[in-house]
């Protein structure tokens, strides 16, 4: 593959569930074509039923596409080597209640081929970087959601994955969660990764995203990069800093001089998020850490390793 | 490998969480330990302890098989349901890999159960047989015929159909036979008959079998004369008789027993192996029945009588038993991993358990194949029942050609009879019946799971 080609391909897939009696069921992806460039961050919105897990769930090699040409690194998704690079967290954290969090990412990093004193390593760093080193002995089967999907998270690194699949990441997750994986996701795209992310929050695929397809009844109808598909024509915005009130009268009267018209001033608002994170960072320097995570959203050592180094 | 070591780790902790498996081990406990106490054999220990090996052994084999198959369909079809296994799955695994790992842990896992079985049984036969409360006498009959493992020396093959066919003339001739009935059929019956009258002796009769011996006879051998046969008539009480055997076509007998006693089960004899059986590659054994009342004595057409050479001790007789057990475990093992990779876990469990079933009635099936018919229609039945018939017949094949492999002989019967169960039967059974049978179950098995779509929302 070459630096130029797509890290995902994928052309006129369409995909047909079909009943016991091979009749279709239900056409769940309709010729839907898109490309993911290399160090991209992909968004995949839909609403449910959509088409965006089924798209997965073929670039994974779990499905087979009945109609069109995918390809994943530049080859089939089925091939073995393909899935060497590639990591992926699946909507619900399917993991084996029985194995405690350590035990979880050593089975992944044993199917990796992962052994000795790097595994242990990657899953020290991992665990660190998800905030659970402290709950590295306790079984997955007791974790909260949230707690299971950083696990997920956690596993879906463990092969420093040129492609990450992320399917609804921050489902589960609190905003300490949420704003950490999206730190993920952007220092990942930094190291030149390609993320494809599945979500409904839309405002998190907003944040982190450089491109989104929004799929409907298992067609693309809308793809792009989102600050053109966000413009709205004909509309502008002015930020300004600090203003005192003469300041501001002045302004609004040389504005309604050249529109014509007095335009609305509104003070500027943080968003709830950055708000709320402020807060918990406020408290947490006032009381130490409480139960359940700490991370402080680091991306492990080996993700931020040189490629070769990494190798 | 370490994929495969990774996934069998994992399936083994699975397995042990299944509340199904710990159930079965409870049971097999139980039967191992408990069972023994409640059996009645015929009232000797050597009785007791061929009923220990026979059957607390047995069920315990069985319940592991059972448990076998209910591992191994969960270990794949319980991973898919979950969806865990999607997860495995987008991991540079593949299918064979992850088919094999499953294998591998449900294998291991009831082999050394197996094993803790066996040495459970083997523990617990030599403990009672060396208690020093235990006669000399009762002593010697367990050391005879359950710590020596005896190799079955079978006489020479009668072959029938002349007889047959002149008893068919015979009766055409009085008219006793409608001359439309099926002459197969007919002639099958009377060659049955004619055995059966082979191998009887009326009143002052006497009945021989020819034994070609596998190799000659030295003085290191130990050699038994084993028996069992029925009166013709009800509530005989005793019958006498004497045993002679020759060498060859000799006229003199070289050992001579008198036995009087009922006919019931298996009786042996200790031979002595003299000067005059030395070298001796054929031998002729005979009956002289000497019945005062009219009273003839039916011997059983196949293994009536056999001549037995000492071959070994019970341990490794009891261990090459396990270990055709083990072969057929492992074999379970892999049609429940094959199931429950293209079935949900209730079908993968009801298909493999009816192959279960339909091994244990393989001694049904082989009776139908040997006779070629199930419905044994006539001429009368039409055209019709003889088509269900055939088809029928495709059927019985096809299911026997499925049990084949599983098909291990009672080798825990034999053992507690103290008849070897040898090397070369385990390797001849492993090599040419269980390979074979694994490789085709494997290759279908990962063949069909390597197509299966295993991100189908359930």
């Amino acid at each position: 593959m070459t630096s130029e080609e797509p890290v995902i391909h994928i052309d006129g897939l369409t995909k047909i569930f079909r009943d016991f009696w091979r009749r279709p069921r239900a056409r769940a992806v309709d010729g839907i074509s898109l490309d993911v460039r290399p160090g991209e961050v992909f968004g995949l919105l839909g609403p449910n039923g959509s088409g965006k897990s089924t798209t997965i769930k073929v670039l994974l090699g779990l499905l087979h596409a009945d109609a069109g040409e995918v390809k994943v690194l530049g080859r089939p998704p089925r091939d073995v080597d393909v899935k060497k690079r590639v990591g992926y967290l699946p909507e619900e954290s399917y993991l084996y209640p029985y194995l405690d969090a350590r035990e979880t990412l050593r089975f992944y990093a044993a199917l990796f081929g992962l052994a000795g004193a790097e595994r242990e390593r990657r899953i020290d760093e991992l665990l660190d970087m998800v905030g659970l080193s402290h709950t590295g002995r306790r079984r997955v089967g007791e974790f909260s959601k949230g707690m299971a999907r950083r696990i997920g998270l956690a596993q879906a690194l463990i092969n420093d994955p040129d492609l990450v699949i992320l399917d609804e990441p921050t489902s589960g997750l609190d905003p300490l969660g949420t704003r950490q994986v999206k730190d993920i996701v952007t220092a990942l795209a930094e190291r030149g990764k390609t993320v494809l992310l599945s979500s409904h929050l839309l405002a998190d695929v907003e944040d982190v995203c450089d491109r989104v397809s929004i799929l409907y009844g298992g067609k693309v109808r809308a793809a792009g990069p989102i600050r053109e598909l966000l413009q709205v024509a004909g509309h502008l915005q002015i930020r300004l800093g600090e203003l005192d009130d003469s300041k501001r009268v002045e302004l609004l009267d040389a504005l309604e001089g050249i529109l014509g018209q007095r335009p609305d001033l509104e003070p500027t608002r943080r968003d709830l998020e950055t708000f709320f994170l402020e807060v918990v960072a406020q408290a947490r320097r006032e009381s130490g850490e409480g139960s359940g995570t700490r991370a402080e959203g680091r991306l492990a050592a080996f993700l931020t390793a040189k490629d070769e180094d990494a190798a | 490998m370490r994929q495969l070591f990774a996934i069998a780790q994992l399936t083994l902790r699975a397995a042990l969480r299944e509340r199904v498996a710990w159930s079965m081990l409870v049971l097999v406990a139980g039967t191992l330990l408990l069972l023994p106490l409640g059996l009645r054999a015929d009232g000797t220990l050597a009785g007791e302890l061929r009923m220990h090996v026979r059957y607390s052994t047995g069920i315990s084999v069985a319940l592991l098989a059972a448990m076998t198959l209910w591992v191994s369909c969960a270990a794949v079809a319980g991973d898919l349901s979950s969806k865990r296994l999607q997860m495995v799955l987008t991991k540079p695994v593949s299918r064979a890999v992850l088919w094999w790992g499953k294998w591998l842990a449900v294998s291991a896992l009831s082999v050394s159960l197996l094993m803790i079985c066996g040495g459970v049984t083997y523990w617990r036969v030599m403990q009672r047989a060396r208690d020093p409360g235990v006669s000399a006498e009762e002593r010697a009959r367990i050391e005879a015929t359950l710590l020596t493992a005896r190799r079955p020396e079978r006489p020479k093959e009668e072959d029938m159909t002349v007889r047959a066919l002149a008893l068919y003339d015979e009766q055409i001739r009085l008219g006793r036979i409608h001359p439309e009935a099926p002459k197969e059929d007919v002639l099958r019956e009377l060659q049955n008959l004619a055995l059966t009258f082979r191998y009887a002796a009326q009143q002052d009769e006497e009945v021989h079998w020819d034994f070609p011996l596998s190799r000659p006879l030295t003085e290191t051998d130990r050699l038994q004369l084993s028996f069992t046969f029925d009166g013709a008539s009800m509530g005989v009480s005793r019958i006498p008789g004497e045993w002679r055997i020759r060498v060859g076509d000799g006229e003199m007998a070289v050992f001579t027993a008198r036995i009087d006693q009922t006919p019931s089960g298996e009786t042996v004899l200790d031979v002595p192996v003299t000067e005059a059986l030395l070298g001796a590659d054929r031998l002729r054994v005979s009956f002289h029945n000497l019945s005062e009342e009219s009273q003839t004595v039916f011997f059983r057409t196949r293994d009536g009588v056999l001549l037995y050479r000492a071959a070994g001790g019970f341990g490794p007789n009891l261990f090459r038993a396990l270990a055709l057990l083990a072969g057929l475990l492992a074999l379970l093992a892999a049609l429940g991993v094959s199931a429950g990779s293209l079935f949900s876990l209730p079908v993968a469990c009801y298909a493999t358990a009816m192959i279960l079933v339909l091994q244990a009635f393989s001694g049904t099936l082989e009776r139908v194949l040997e006779e070629g018919t199930t419905l044994n229609p006539n001429r009368e039945y039409g055209a019709v029942m003889q088509s269900v018939d055939r088809a029928s017949m495709v059927a019985y094949r096809g299911m026997h050609a499925l049990i084949r492999p599983l098909d291990v002989d009672r080798p825990l019967d034999r053992v507690s009879r103290g008849v070897l169960v040898s090397a070369g039967e385990v390797g001849r059974t492993a090599g040419f019946r269980m390979l074979p049978g694994l490789a085709v179950i494997s290759l279908i098995g990962i063949g069909l799971f390597s197509r299966r779509e295993t991100g189908v929302a359930e």
